[in-house]
């Protein structure tokens, strides 16, 4: 299936002619690329550079290429941001978010997109109200609940709350995935005597996983970059996340870009490697996904 | 025997009905209870909360009704808010679809190094708001910026952008759009990768030009992922806040004051949260009536 579909995609560029007006199109459209890839790089870039500098040696030459490399502010900014438990948070953060959103999510998603009980349109409704809430509209009732149920402070708490602000998100984007699949697939299974959790597990969640791959990125990245709902609910710097880490920076040491710039490289560099390692999946499972139709 | 076994037969067959039609809502059960309590109780509460005042003479928490919205509604400062972020959603909004579109029809297409490309534009998408807004705090410094370094180079004077009212929210436009666009163009490329290439090839066959088989066949296709794309980005430009906060705090002269920064200003540093309560509640209605519009003008058959 997949085979097919890479051949026909490769054989439609193989037969289109390389004549003139293509050529020029392609200078073109790489005039265009580059000078993307140079505004979406330039920041990130600035931001490496000024990470090896000394603080003089930005104030002398805040553009360019630092002209002696200096790792120790990475290790400062390591021991300064208290990374080493940060990190470790984060990951729990994220990690446990991810897994339970899914679950969740695509339980709800599925009961959406296949079984539409009656109010599905509502709940739809609702779904994408849900999710344009800002955390504003309920972070201070939200902080009166949590301490009645005692979950002030903690790793769950936090953690349900992440769940449940991107639930909207999450059902709304995952049902879209699973109601494009064809259900003949589903109802053959279910002919050769597959029951409903075997039809669950066996044919949707591998046809939908480009699905769940986006899904999951979109909020890891939301939770891995959250800032307001960790400062609100966590008071013990032994559970704080990078983001608290990186606002020290910017409070205390407002004046320390090289400390600063460093301190958001160390934040900057998982998720990076993630999402481009994570990218080329993602993109390879979006094309395979583009026969189904 | 035989109305026993018939019997048997329907009360099965009524199982079975009775537990389709529960398994769905069973499904949905676990998200609607957090979402319900973590989410929806909360946010009705605030709602509450707008009709509520802190009486000055005995500090006692007390019911107002509309005292907070009157109180809003002549204040200045929250029409103006309103207006600024108006303006904003109207530059922004339109600015970053088309951008996305287009650019993600680029990255759509089979060129050499594509992938490079496509994963270097898509990168701004994995730096956080705070990071962003620091950055290009950096990057639109008036003596020591880079862009600033670039003008002057050009023989162009040095600009404050941040620092000028005049230049402020379209400084603010450039932040959000650095990862607005890529974030946005995320979704799109995930819809045009969707699109069957037979489907466009027919359409050339059938002497379709390049703009024919744009509004033809790929708009169309892409309309469930646009009308999707178009209600979160007007939402989260409508409510933008991180960058402000980091970067110029509402002002020059209040000309950045989103109006959901203006919530936080009045609720959080003036601690009036009666009126932070009451202007969160019009906002949501705002939100609300534009989506429900965006929704009504691209509704569809599904």
């Amino acid at each position: 299936m997949t085979a097919i579909g890479k051949v026909s995609l490769r054989d439609t560029v193989f037969q289109r002619g390389r004549s003139k007006e293509r050529s020029k199109l392609l200078v073109f459209n790489h005039t265009v690329l580059l000078l993307l890839t140079a505004f979406a790089v330039i920041p990130l870039a600035v931001l490496l550079f000024n990470s090896l500098k000394t603080e003089l040696d930005i104030g002398q030459n805040p553009l360019g290429p630092p002209r002696t490399i200096v790792i120790e502010n990475f290790r400062e900014a390591w021991e300064e941001g208290d990374f080493a438990i940060t990190m470790r948070n984060s990951v729990i953060y994220v990690v446990a978010t991810i897994t339970a959103e899914l679950v969740l999510g695509g339980l709800a998603a599925y009961a959406l997109a296949r079984k539409r009980p009656p109010g599905s349109d509502l709940l739809m409704l609702y779904f994408l109200v849900a999710s344009t809430i800002p955390v504003w509209m309920y972070i201070v009732p939200l902080f009166v609940q949590m301490r009645m149920m005692k979950m002030l402070g903690t790793f769950h708490g936090l953690i349900i709350i992440y769940i449940a602000g991107n639930a909207p998100l999450t059902i709304f984007l995952l049902r879209s995935y699973m109601i494009d699949l064809p259900s003949e697939l589903e109802d053959a299974a279910r002919v050769d005597g597959a029951n409903e959790f075997q039809v669950l597990t066996r044919i949707v969640l591998p046809l939908t996983k480009p699905g769940f791959l986006t899904v999951g990125l979109v909020v890891g990245l939301g939770v891995w970059n959250e800032y307001t709902l960790a400062l609100t609910f966590i008071h013990d710097p032994n559970r704080f996340p990078v983001t608290t880490s990186f606002a020290k920076f910017v409070d205390r040491f407002d004046t320390n870009w090289a400390l600063t710039s460093a301190g958001a490289i160390i934040i900057l560099f998982p998720v990076m490697v993630l999402f481009l390692a994570l990218q080329r999946q993602f993109i390879e499972g979006l094309a395979e996904g583009g026969i189904k139709t | 025997m035989c109305v026993a076994h018939l019997n048997q037969a329907a009360s099965d067959i009524f199982a079975m009905t009775m537990r389709q039609r529960i398994v769905p809502y069973l499904l949905l059960l676990p998200a609607l209870v957090l979402l319900l309590v973590f989410n929806l109780l909360p946010t009705i509460a605030t709602i509450v909360e707008s009709t509520f005042v802190i009486s000055l003479r005995s500090g006692e928490r007390v019911f107002a009704g509309f005292a907070n919205f009157e109180r809003i509604f002549n204040d200045p400062i929250f029409w103006k808010s309103l207006q600024v972020t108006v303006v904003f959603s109207l530059v922004v909004n339109p600015l970053q679809i088309a951008l996305s579109l287009g650019l993600s029809m680029l990255m759509n297409q089979r060129l050499p190094g594509i992938g490079i490309f496509r994963s270097i534009y898509l990168l701004p998408v994995a730096v956080s708001l705070n990071v962003t807004a620091i950055v290009w705090r950096l990057l639109l410094d008036k003596n020591t910026g880079m862009i600033n370094g670039i003008l002057f180079n050009m023989g162009i004077e040095r600009q404050p952008f941040l620092h000028s009212p005049d230049q402020a929210l379209w400084s603010i436009i450039l932040i959000a759009s650095w990862i607005g666009v890529p974030l946005w163009s995320l979704f799109i490329l995930a819809g045009l990768q969707n699109i069957p290439p037979p489907v466009l090839e027919a359409a050339k066959i059938d002497g379709a030009n390049a703009w024919q088989s744009f509004t033809r066949v790929t708009l169309p296709l892409l309309r469930r992922v646009l009308a999707f794309v178009l209600v979160a980005d007007t939402v989260a430009n409508f409510l933008l806040f991180a960058p402000i906060l980091l970067t110029t705090q509402g002002g020059p002269q209040l000309s950045t004051n989103l109006i959901l920064y203006e919530t936080y200003r009045r609720g959080f540093l003036y601690g009036d949260l009666g009126a932070s309560a009451a202007m969160l509640s019009v906002m949501l209605l705002i939100v609300f009536v534009i989506v429900g519009v965006e929704l009504y003008v691209l509704r569809g058959s599904d």
